[in-house]
């Protein structure tokens, strides 16, 4: 029927529009930091640094010791980013390990989902920086430290529950 | 005359002379606020049935605002194409108080061209025809065209139909979750991708001439913010900083973002300068500074902080470097975004440990909560001021739900796929 | 004493005269008959929501299927026997088989043709009610054509009744009375309107426009004129949408048949001014 060839063709054509228009968007993620920058900060002291890898030498090669059951993820109350003493014993594991074999660490803060993005953005970097601090004076070389936030944007658990609440308002060393 | 018979005639016409009246005035100070009653009427087209069921488009629009209520096609006792073919009282019985008729044609250049009239039924007159025209795909186009000065004439506001929504997904699979920057019309129809991502997508803004979007992306394994037209492949990284790269703002001269970086130790508020590439810091204090938005006249930036002890919103005079609270109801207050009157703030507020989305209004300072929904964020508002959406939780999904900027209707959008979060309503495009 | 005489008489006559007169003066003019109050006795009714009735249920008709049982088999001693009752019951069995069929094809032609009267009927019942929509249209039409002249010829006849009575010398009735009775059919008026008043969205306290209304004494409204616009088309509109809604104060006939000079110097034409007091923005 001529009804359903037009139907087709609108169909066909908008489809193919939409596909040509997809396809002209980038869908992979996969690139990488450097290329597509924008200068960054000029006239500002601190430049861009790239991930994971650090600048300086002096590094033993490898990743975090994990061995022997030692906590990677510390929680926190509600709006707060203080460790709590259990936290303090996995953490000064981690310190001792780190200065006797420093290898470039991903500290990681994280918030439930309660409250706006952006200020859970900050608020997983404060629980980040605790654990950065904490480090930093049981004598660990700061520069081997990145502190990152993920803010409410990676749960641990879903659900919106004072359970879930609590095991993603956390900060994970790796 | 004698003088006995004319002070007799005087006396008569003193008595029987009414007193000098003006114009009775009746005052009328009150009212209903019924929603309006109209009925679209299927607007043909004298040939194939097009794609797109435009009248069906129209009375949607016009529902989804909540100043509406469509007649049901089914209740139509006439389809009048014309406005000489209306008969007024098949409408006024059934309650109508305004009336769309279109007719549609093919013309010889294949394009198809509407042309629609406004009827006010209890007057009983027409009050405009118009006439606009479209190709096959912009058919939507041309019903939101008409839904837009359809609502104009009748409630005196400027219509926002032909508006975009950009917005984030996030659905599970492959044992994680995959972000999507998705940008769609304003109710939902032509879903466009955007960006893909393993890593999360924050914070969509939009330029002023409606091009553009900035974001924050988590590709390079850390955030940074990007900008990126909406049409050809045109992106770049703009900020590669360590610590927080955040919640870009788009100027309304278009010039400049302002951001958060907490690059100098704390999060901070700066300016970017889209051309020069030059940053400015604007905030200087060791508490936590986001979420910053722009005034209308592009004078001051309203903003988060906890300088005080808990969120509150906060506005900073860019000249002066003034900075002056402006919440102090409740001990949450973040997110701010500003109506287009500049009067009305927006933002999300927390009300016995339940967030909401409440307005505040700027030169009286009372704040109203919006909404009944919980766990409520992301405020974004129509560029005509009528309406906001935000972001909610039904159940464990994200959803996105629409309430009027007075609280007189809400409702929730439909579902999609996977949580939807961060709806960011775009300025006006025409 | 002549001349004094002459104007004694003059002078009687014009002290009793003025005499009178200042005594009517002072005692008031009152009429022969008390003339009755007319007072509109409007009801203020709130419209309690009705429960939409809940569309009945349809109870779908349960279908039992009867399940062919199983013919049970019986196991014959004999072979023979068993053979031949096999045969026999195959027999049974495809003749029963070919009746079953025979009354599955003449259920399926009955089904058959029952949907097709189904559909006839259908077309039927459909068409009845466009023939029925398109008379009751043509009907309305009509009634409303004769409505009209009705209600010509009634205005008519009210106008003729009308200025009879303007001339009737016994239509006066005091200044305070008067007010009372403007006041009380302007509630009235502000009433209807009130009620039929949507503002529109950009609608905001302060805004004010003023419309001339022209009224014929059934009350019906034969004109609405913006005089003083707000300055804002839609805010204007719902102001004149409101009258044209109300279409005609009922009530006003009332007043129009028992003090028709109130109606003539008050309310034939009159202004409205909207202003509204009960916006929030």
């Amino acid at each position: 029927m001529k009804c359903s060839a037009f139907k087709a063709i609108f169909l066909v054509s908008t489809l193919s529009l939409l596909i040509t228009a997809c396809s002209s968007s980038p869908s992979t993620t996969d690139t990488d930091a450097g290329s597509s920058a924008g200068t960054t900060g000029t006239g500002i002291s601190n430049g861009g640094v790239t991930t994971g890898s650090v600048s300086d030498g002096g590094l033993s090669s490898g990743t975090l010791d994990t061995s022997g059951d030692v906590d990677t993820v510390f929680y926190f109350e509600y709006d707060k980013a203080v460790l709590t003493p259990d936290s303090l014993v996995a953490l000064r594991i981690h310190a001792q390990r780190l200065i006797a074999n420093p290898v470039s660490v991903r500290l990681e803060g994280h918030a439930d989902e309660r409250g706006t993005r952006e200020y859970n953005m900050a608020l997983g970097e404060r629980r980040a920086y605790a654990v950065q601090e904490f480090l930093i004076l049981q004598g660990v070389d700061g520069s081997i430290l990145e502190v990152i936030s993920y803010g409410e944007e990676q749960p641990e658990v879903m659900g919106s529950n004072d359970a879930a609440w609590g095991l993603n308002r956390r900060a994970t060393i790796r | 005359m004698s003088t006995g018979s004319f002070f007799k005639v005087l006396l008569i016409i003193i008595l029987f002379s009414s007193k000098a009246s003006a114009e009775l005035t009746i005052e009328i100070t009150r009212g209903v606020d019924n929603p309006t009653q109209i009925a679209v009427v299927p607007i043909q087209l004298d040939e194939v049935l097009p794609s797109v069921d435009i009248s069906a488009v129209v009375a949607e629009d016009l529902l989804r605002s909540g100043l509406f209520e469509a007649m049901p096609r089914a209740n139509m006792l006439s389809n009048p194409d014309d406005a000489k073919q209306v008969y007024f009282r098949d409408w006024r019985i059934v309650g109508m108080e305004y009336l769309v008729v279109g007719k549609a044609t093919r013309q010889a250049d294949q394009r198809i061209q509407v042309t629609f009239s406004l009827l006010e039924v209890p007057g009983e007159r027409r009050l405009f025809t118009q006439v606009v025209q479209g190709t096959d795909n912009e058919l939507r186009d041309i019903a939101h065209y008409i839904s837009d000065k359809v609502f104009e004439a009748i409630t005196g506001i400027r219509g926002a139909f032909s508006t975009r929504l950009a917005y984030v997904t996030a659905t599970p699979g492959g044992g994680g979750l995959t972000f999507r920057l998705m940008v769609s019309d304003a109710d939902g129809a032509r879903e466009r991708l955007m960006l893909e991502s393993r890593e999360p997508i924050m914070s969509p803004n939009w330029s002023p001439d409606g091009k553009e979007l900035v974001y924050v992306s988590f590709e390079t394994g850390r955030p940074a913010i990007f900008r990126q037209r909406l049409m050809g492949a045109q992106r770049e990284q703009l900020t590669n900083f360590r610590g927080l790269n955040g919640a870009p703002a788009w100027s309304p001269d278009g010039r400049s973002l302002a951001l958060v970086l907490s690059k100098d130790g704390n999060p901070e508020i700066y300016s970017y300068n889209l051309a020069t590439k030059k940053f400015t810091r604007l905030t200087r204090h060791f508490s936590i500074d986001t979420e910053p938005n722009w005034t209308p006249d592009g004078k001051a930036i309203v903003f988060t902080s906890d300088r005080g002890g808990s969120p509150q919103i906060y506005k900073l005079q860019i000249s002066s470097g003034k900075i002056e609270r402006l919440t102090y109801t409740g001990s949450y207050n973040a997110r701010p975004r500003l109506a287009p009157d500049g009067r009305t703030m927006v933002m999300v507020h927390r009300n016995k440990g339940v967030f909401h989305i409440a307005s505040q209004d700027l030169v009286t300072g009372d704040l109203r909560v919006l909404t009944s929904t919980s766990l409520d964020e992301s405020p974004t508002v129509a560029p005509n001021g009528a309406m906001l959406l935000y972001s909610t939780k039904v159940g464990d999904k994200g959803v996105l739900a629409a309430v009027s900027i007075d609280a007189g209707v809400k409702y929730l959008l439909p579902s999609r796929q996977g949580d939807v979060r961060e709806p960011a309503w775009s300025p006006f495009l025409r | 004493m002549r001349i004094q005489s002459s104007y004694s008489t003059a002078l009687v006559c014009s002290v009793t005269l003025h005499a009178v007169l200042l005594a009517l003066i002072i005692v008031g003019w009152t009429p022969e008959h008390k003339k009755t109050q007319v007072q509109p006795r409007y009801i203020k009714a709130t419209l309690l929501q009705m429960e939409p009735s809940k569309a009945p249920t349809i109870k779908k008709p349960t279908t039992t299927r009867t399940t062919n049982s199983d013919q049970q088999k019986k196991r014959a001693a004999e072979k023979k026997k068993a053979e031949a009752k096999k045969r026999e019951e195959r027999k049974q069995r495809k003749a029963k088989k070919q009746r079953a069929e025979k009354k599955q094809r003449e259920e399926r032609a009955i089904k058959e043709r029952a949907n097709q009267e189904k559909i006839r009927k259908q077309k039927l019942a459909d068409a009845k009610k466009q023939a029925e929509a398109k008379k009751q249209a043509e009907a309305r039409k009509l009634a409303e054509a004769k409505k009209q002249a009705a209600e010509k010829a009634r205005q008519k006849e009210l106008e003729l009744a009308f200025a009879d009575a303007l001339d009737d010398e016994e239509q006066f009735i005091s200044a305070g009375q008067n007010e009372q009775l403007v006041g009380s059919y302007s509630d009235y008026i502000v009433e209807r309107i009130a009620n039929n008043w949507s503002r529109p969205s950009s609608a905001r306290r302060g805004m004010e426009v003023v419309l001339s209304i022209q009224m014929v004494p059934t009350g019906q409204v034969v004109s609405v004129t913006v005089v003083k616009s707000s300055g804002n088309d839609a805010f204007d509109r719902s102001a004149e949408q409101a009258v044209y809604k109300v279409d005609r104060f009922d009530k006003i006939q009332e007043l129009s048949r028992a003090q028709p000079r109130v109606f003539e110097s008050t309310f034939r034409r009159f202004r409205l001014l909207f202003r509204p007091d009960d916006l929030r923005l």
